[in-house]
């Protein structure tokens, strides 16, 4: 019901929101959240309970409630006791059959017997019937629904900084906030409700206060998610995280109020005192009429007030202490409310035509004889509080178990931690406010602004929780844990089982695993578990606290998830030319150009017999290109490469092999030496940024006098091939073009500064052209344009590999793996043992004492081979035995046959033998062991010097 | 005006030099050379930055000197880089969603150069005021330019057209 | 028909016995000590009580039963690798979780669901295609499919990635399923201890005593024992131990993390494992979304959390499934994970005799767990390799015989 507005409400009643839940309508205010809305409604059914189907209502209002988890169109499990009222939500309940009012799920409680904690784990393994139990199962499990046609949701995150993080603003946290603001810090203080203030709801000068200090930066309706090292703090907010990095963090957020166990403790209208409060304060709701006062603290007495402000009828308050201090007592009595010390409630029953609590047994503590049966519509439990110290437990703190206030505190708190309030075994509101002080102060002072000030807090002179809330019933329904449904027997069954240790018994019990990740259940299962095992809480400890606080959407941890992409200069030249891109790691490279009217096949056999017959184009800008200076630039290399470059001629250049030191190949490229202490490098794309890592990292060890510099993304790079090519260059450069095969020369290239190097990957005369980045789209221009001419065609990644595959050159990561040595590639040509050192040779070393156990080898099939190729990797097989696999295979149009690399046996490996190749549909292929090169064997023609 | 400016000067003249030997090198240029790793000094029409311990950046016509002959321990560094200029006065919030750097707490006398990353993409960032708003100059590699400038110019609109809740007692 | 539910309706008391019964105190002998209460230890400890005879054995646990990383991993179980070692293996392990909940008499919810590794590049489906082919010859279902095929398992999926990694295809390995780890642990525990092995937990060894290169005791933190025969099978902790006995390794160990989602209703049947997002994902029994990723880039012997990594597997995930926008991540932990140079275990007998290794169980431990209980069991009975490991020897690193499974391990789970 709807109270008289209350001085500092939340709610806007100037703002009527319509609603709809479970197809009736309803209506709240503006400042209502879901919740809060259907409770002045009358509602005290929100939703239904995991395991049993139960009818539930609301238990914390304090975003615990898991019991009231809604589907809200697409959305699933929105949090209704935390989620603000929208005018025209259509909310349903999660994880019904049927509908929230009749769900014949709820069946599922008569068996409950046969139900036992773990009791999936004893049956249904019937091998052949699991499938079946299994489909039953997932019908019945999970809670809310996803919906596939929500849209990806781009949530910006943000960096934040600060000197001092409080994470809660309730009464502690609001102190803190301002000592620590005062001492000059700048402060952000973060708390998960709509309005700081904590339990007195926002209605406080410390608020106004806080809100109004300039170096206070004030962050409401968000949550601290975890804490990381170094006092890195995620706030979620509703609509993004900002990811907070602090120099000292001060934990104030609170205690969980915990439940009663009693039987049948679940009904709706058995709430936290808390709840009850939230909803009369800030929300003007009244939940109940008549209400039974479950108590073991001076929270509760001095809930009474609250209760009596807002008209509710308090039947009786039963204490579970037998001792109730005076000025408490006192206080009950005033109002004429009986009290009942030493007792505790045994049993709540629902009424006959209805699911909400209509009546509780009452009995002294320890006996089974009801001595009461009390008539209300609610009971309000204040039994105790669980102090909410995941982000301690996450950055190191020793907790203690005290005895004083039955409660987990910090022991030890690692350095530029803090902690205060109730979170810190401190609950009476003046010592709380006392406690802020003294945490934010020394934390400014940790950070350097001013000087720790001793403030002397009193600790608690009762507890406010009670060690031991519940009660034993033989008919159980005494629920621990709303979320799994675990009654005070499954976990004293599970303890006895041999799961007696707090993480075996969370793990086989599920207690603490569902959405509110135990808040509300975990030191209640501790206790259960000390006692059963003779133990006590401190020695039981808890389970590890994780991340997060409270579940955060995927979308916001995602944010916008930035994608880099990097691109040549003459991307956009290769766009025009209608390239086709495929993914090269990070970059984007033209697989080949499409052509109207042609298939993929025949466009790229077209490139390549263009280069064949004419001239082509390709951008290789996407290789790693490293660059060389130094005395000992050429010791350096000697040491990183299997190959002599010491000896390299000035105007040379000479294929490179990098080995890890194991052996295994790593890279391949080219060094080409432009001076005596000057060598320019390439290696392969996708090897460029770790090689560079690796090579400054080997300079740093062994200090040799040079310097290394990466050029790669500062250099284009394009090839151009065929026997034409020359024709086309000539006339754009100065350089001379009757340079001989493998040569590099420095000079000017359609008038920028380039490097030239004859290389011969693709089997024709053909030069690769290195130009600073900013002139690489004007010179492929140029190329192109003096092209046309000559009919020169850009060609792509698949067409260069049917080139390079014709001439039997390798591809690192294609025809090696993360195992092949030199030798087993064909690379023997290229291993200099005799070299004084180089990354790997001890291990090649090793390794040519040993049978090689695999070779590569050229093949080709059969002129007129009809039906399928094989594909790469498909194996060789031999006697029935793998005995090796296809690494490259193509179709080559200048042999017009099928060619392709294979490893196989050593022994298998002479020219002219053959060997069995089998397909995916099990067929075998017939292949012949050829020499390599397939074409122009001698390589005339990308010698050729006229 | 709460938009950002974005301004490429890619095209501005820049050389880089590293080395053990590039600062001793640089100073008989007679460039002024910033004594501190990650550091700056103006130049007419530019500025030298000192990127780590070793390695310079030079940018404007001065960057023509480093064109001079080497000596030994001096590496040139060809530079080939994206660079903007970015200014306004919601600049800093645009640097909150892009690096985790805190640039605020830099103390802007002491002329910082950061090397960071920004939207995933290696960045040289120097921050700087002009005309009371905050403006910053950063250089990444330029085959990452083009993906680098779409992006940040995108966050740049969300954040010029949103308009986020202001927070209770916001001051930043 | 569940008859067991009927009997505890039934009765008064809770039936059911101990699991795990509570020693007091250690012997001050055992024939075998092993030393690490997860799967692969008590896994090990059941095969040689049932299968072998040695009930003499204490199995020493420095936290709780199954505590490490069988209680952290992503429960993935597959055959899909890559070398004939590797696939003769694990598909031995696929054979003996077919029928180990019944052996165990205790559910497993081992579910077959299908496993699709995706490939976004043509490099990736290369691999797929060689390890298919390496699967058939073994006579294990592996193919590789095309994208319809994926889009058919899981109709949501978005094929582009979000536009930046187009599925081009996958490996499918149809007996791909998962199972709940920690009764995997339970099942393994009762039926060792059921047979007269003792389980230590929070027993920790400080040190093995080894006398002319024989294992001759253990030290712990509950007193001393002297035995013959050490089974080492600690995981990310395997370096400390083998410091004891003087032994190196190239093991290194990396965190690997995970999280999971809140409940919501069942709808992913197939496990999807990523390699160029380096991410995987399945759905369990409680509804919850089980998301990994690849291992932190660094070494650190560390169970922490970071933030970076749920940022970085969310946005991946909501390029396969953007719908997942609004779905909610409840929780994420770490585990460590004992690498090797060639993503393949260390199995078997060491220099040190009478001291046996279970480790390098980097990303692929928790699948292999009955074959390790199998194998590790046979060879401390005989003080022989079984012929399934030999390819996992811990000298195949001095003598350059690697067993390359690389391309099957890293993400693939």
């Amino acid at each position: 019901m709807r109270l008289p507005p209350q001085s500092c409400e939340w709610v806007d009643r100037s703002q009527p929101l319509g609603f709809r839940f479970e197809g009736r309508d309803y209506s709240g205010f503006a400042g209502d959240t879901v919740a809060s809305a259907l409770v002045a409604s009358g509602a005290s059914v929100l939703g239904r309970s995991f395991k049993y189907h139960r009818p539930r209502g609301l238990l914390s209002a304090a975003n615990h409630d898991v019991n009231a988890l809604m589907q809200w169109g697409g959305t699933p499990n929105v949090r209704a006791d935390a989620t603000p009222l929208i005018a025209g939500m259509d909310l349903k309940a999660v994880n019904t059959f049927g509908t929230l009012a009749r769900d014949p799920g709820s069946a599922l409680g008569w068996f409950s017997r046969l139900l036992p904690v773990g009791f999936y784990y004893k049956a249904f393994h019937n091998k052949r019937l699991f499938p079946l139990w299994e489909r039953m199962f997932r019908a019945m499990t999970g809670l809310g629904r996803v919906d596939f046609a929500t849209k990806r949701l781009h949530t910006p995150k943000r960096y934040g900084f600060c000197d001092v993080l409080v994470v809660g603003g309730g009464t502690s946290g609001l102190s803190a906030a301002l000592a620590a603001a005062e001492q000059g810090a700048q402060v952000a203080l973060v708390d998960e409700n709509a309005r700081l203030g904590g339990s007195t709801h926002g209605a406080s000068e410390l608020v106004d206060k806080v809100i109004a200090h300039p170096r206070i930066r004030v962050f409401t309706d968000a949550y601290a998610a975890g804490y990381y090292a170094d006092h890195w703090v995620p706030l979620v907010e509703r609509g993004r995280i900002t990811k907070m990095r602090a120099h000292a963090v001060v934990v104030a957020a609170g205690a969980f109020e915990q439940p009663a166990v009693f039987r049948c403790n679940d009904l709706p209208g058995i709430m936290l005192a808390s709840a009850a409060q939230r909803l009369i304060r800030r929300y003007a709701v009244r939940p109940a009429q008549r209400v039974v006062v479950l108590a073991a603290n001076a929270d509760a007495y001095r809930a009474l007030q609250d209760f009596a402000d807002a008209g509710i009828a308090v039947t009786a308050v039963i204490d579970l202490r037998d001792k109730v201090p005076g000025e408490q007592a006192a206080r009950v009595a005033a109002q004429g409310i009986p009290l009942y010390s030493g007792h505790c409630i045994v049993e709540a029953l629902p009424a006959a035509d209805d699911k909400r609590v209509a009546k509780v047994r009452v009995a002294a503590l320890g006996e089974a004889a009801v001595v009461a049966e009390l008539a209300c519509d609610g009971v309000f439990m204040s039994v105790g509080w669980a102090p909410a110290a995941a982000l301690l437990y996450q950055a190191g703190t020793k907790m203690r178990y005290d005895d004083g206030v039955h409660q987990f505190v910090p022991g030890q708190l690692p350095d530029g931690v803090f902690a205060c309030g109730r979170v810190n075994g401190i609950h009476t509101p003046e010592s709380r406010l006392l406690d802020g002080e003294r945490a934010g102060s020394a934390a400014a002072a940790y950070c350097g602004f001013g000087e720790v000030r001793d403030i002397a807090v009193k600790a608690e002179m009762e507890s406010p929780t009670h060690p031991w809330p519940i009660v034993s019933h033989a008919k159980g329904k005494n629920f621990i844990d709303f979320d799994e449904d675990l009654q005070l027997a499954d976990l004293e069954n599970a303890i006895q089982e041999g799961f007696d240790n707090i993480e075996l018994m969370k793990r086989f019990s599920t207690v603490g695993m569902g959405p509110s990740q135990g808040k509300h259940s975990n030191m209640n299962a501790l206790r259960v578990l000390a006692r059963a095992t003779g133990s006590t809480p401190g020695a039981v400890g808890t389970t590890t606290a994780r991340p997060f606080f409270h579940p955060v959407p995927m979308s916001h941890l995602a944010g916008r998830g930035f994608t880099p992409e990097r691109r040549t200069p003459m991307h956009h030249r290769h766009a025009a030319a209608g390239a086709v891109w495929m993914p090269a790691g990070v970059w984007q490279r033209p697989e080949y150009y499409a052509v109207a009217g042609q298939s993929r096949a025949a466009c790229i056999e077209g490139e390549a017999l263009a280069v064949r017959n004419g001239v082509g184009l390709i951008d290789v800008g996407t290789l790693g290109k490293l660059e060389i200076r130094g005395p000992q630039a050429a010791e350096f290399l000697e040491r990183v490469y299997i190959s002599k470059y010491a000896g390299l001629k000035v105007g040379m250049t000479r294929y490179a092999v990098m080995c890890d030191e194991s052996g295994v190949v790593l890279d391949d490229g080219v060094v080409a030496r432009l001076a005596d202490e000057h060598f320019y490098f390439t290696t392969t794309t996708s090897g460029a940024a770790a090689i560079y890592r690796e090579l400054s990292r080997w300079n740093t060890l062994w200090k040799l006098d040079c310097g290394i510099v990466n050029l790669t993304g500062a250099m284009a790079a394009m090839n151009l091939a065929g026997p034409r090519a020359k024709a086309v260059l000539e006339g754009l450069t100065n350089v001379d073009l009757s340079l001989p095969f493998l040569a590099v020369r420095e000079g000017m290239v359609c008038g920028v500064p380039a490097r030239l190097m004859r290389v011969g990957f693709v089997g024709e005369w053909g030069v690769e052209i290195h130009v600073p980045a900013e002139h690489g789209a004007a010179v492929w221009d140029a190329l192109m344009e003096a092209g046309k001419a000559h009919g020169i065609r850009p060609f792509g990644v698949e067409a260069q590999r049917l080139l390079r595959l014709e001439k039997g050159h390798i591809i690192i990561g294609q025809d090696t793996d993360g195992l092949t040595t030199p030798g087993e590639a064909g690379l023997d040509w290229a291993v200099k043992l005799d070299k004084a050192f180089f990354v790997g040779q001890r291990s090649l070393m090793a390794i040519a004492g040993k049978p090689r156990r695999q070779q590569l080898v050229g093949f080709m099939l059969p002129a007129g081979h009809q039906g399928d190729a094989p594909k790469e990797c498909h194996l060789v097989i031999e006697g029935g035995e793998i005995a090796g696999r296809v690494t490259s295979v193509a179709w080559s149009p200048s042999l017009a046959r099928h060619i392709g690399l294979a490893y196989v046996r050593p022994g298998m490996d002479a020219v002219d033998s053959s060997f069995t190749i089998r397909l995916s549909d099990k067929s075998l292929v017939t292949a012949g062991v050829v020499k390599t090169p397939f074409y122009d064997p001698d390589n005339l023609r990308q010698k050729e010097t006229t | 005006m709460s938009a950002i400016t974005f301004e490429n000067v890619s095209h501005t003249p820049r050389a880089g030099v590293k080395g053990p030997g590039a600062a001793a090198w640089l100073a008989a240029l007679d460039l002024p050379v910033p004594r501190a790793p990650n550091s700056w000094l103006p130049l007419p029409g530019g500025l030298i930055a000192r990127l780590g311990l070793t390695e310079f950046l030079v940018e404007g016509s001065e960057a023509a000197k480093l064109a001079a002959p080497l000596a030994p321990g001096v590496y040139p560094v060809l530079r080939q880089d994206t660079a903007l200029v970015l200014h306004g006065a919601r600049l800093n919030e645009l640097l909150l969603e892009t690096c985790s750097v805190d640039f605020r707490a830099l103390d802007l006398s002491t002329r910082p150069v950061v090397l960071t990353s920004m939207v995933g993409v290696g960045a040289t960032v120097i921050p700087g005021e002009e005309g009371g708003m905050p403006c910053c100059h950063i250089w990444c590699d330029s085959t990452y330019g083009e993906w680098f400038f779409e992006t940040l110019t995108d966050v740049a609109g969300e954040l010029t057209q949103s308009s986020q809740p202001r927070h209770q007692g916001a001051t930043s | 028909m569940p008859w067991r539910l009927l009997r505890f309706a039934l009765s008064n008391k809770h039936p059911e016995p101990r699991m795990f019964t509570r020693h007091d105190s250690l012997k001050p002998a055992y024939d075998v000590v092993i030393i690490g209460g997860g799967g692969h230890g008590l896994a090990a400890a059941y095969y040689l009580a049932r299968d072998h005879g040695i009930t003499n054995v204490c199995v020493l646990e420095k936290g709780y039963l199954g505590g490490g990383n069988t209680g952290r991993n992503t429960t993935i179980i597959r055959s899909n690798y890559l070398t004939p070692e590797g696939v003769k293996f694990y598909d031995e392990s696929v054979r003996l979780w077919q029928d180990l909940a019944q052996d165990f008499d205790l559910n497993l919810f081992y579910s077959n669901r299908g496993h699709f590794t995706l490939a976004h590049t043509d490099a990736a489906l290369r691999t797929s295609r060689w390890r298919a082919e390496v699967n058939k010859h073994f006579g294990i279902e592996s193919e590789v499919v095309g994208p319809e095929a994926v889009k058919k398992a899981a109709p949501m999926i978005d094929l582009s990635c979000g536009g930046h990694a187009p599925i081009l295809g996958a490996l499918y390995h149809a007996p791909g399923a998962v199972a709940r780890h920690d009764a995997v642990a339970w099942g393994y525990g009762r039926g060792a201890d059921m047979r007269g092995v003792e389980i230590h937990q929070r027993t920790e060894v400080l040190g093995i005593d080894v006398v002319g290169g024989k294992v001759t005791g253990v030290r712990t933190n509950r007193g001393n024992i002297s035995t013959g025969k050490v089974l080492c099978a600690v995981a990310g902790s395997t370096p400390r131990v083998l410091d004891m006995v003087g032994i190196r390794s190239p093991i290194y160990v990396h965190p690997l993390q995970a999280m999971v989602s809140e409940p919501v209703k069942p709808w992913l049947d197939p496990i999807l494992v990523s390699g160029s997002l380096h991410v995987y994902i399945s759905q369990s029994a409680r509804g919850e979304l089980i998301m990994g990723a690849s291992l932190d880039p660094y070494e650190v012997q560390s169970t922490r959390s970071t933030f970076d990594f749920p940022e970085g597997l969310s946005a991946h995930m909501l390029d396969m499934f953007p719908f997942l926008s609004n779905v909610k991540v409840m929780r994420q932990w770490a585990g460590m994970a004992d690498m090797t140079p060639d993503f393949a275990p260390i199995m078997g007998r060491t220099p040190v005799e009478g001291f046996y290794l279970d480790g390098g169980w980097g990303t692929w431990g928790f699948k292999a767990t009955p074959v390790c209980g199998k194998t590790m069991s046979y060879t401390v009975a005989n003080d022989r390799n079984h012929d399934l490991i030999t390819g996992f020897t811990l000298d195949r690193f001095r003598n350059f015989e690697l067993t390359g499974e690389k391309g099957a391990a890293s993400v693939g789970h």
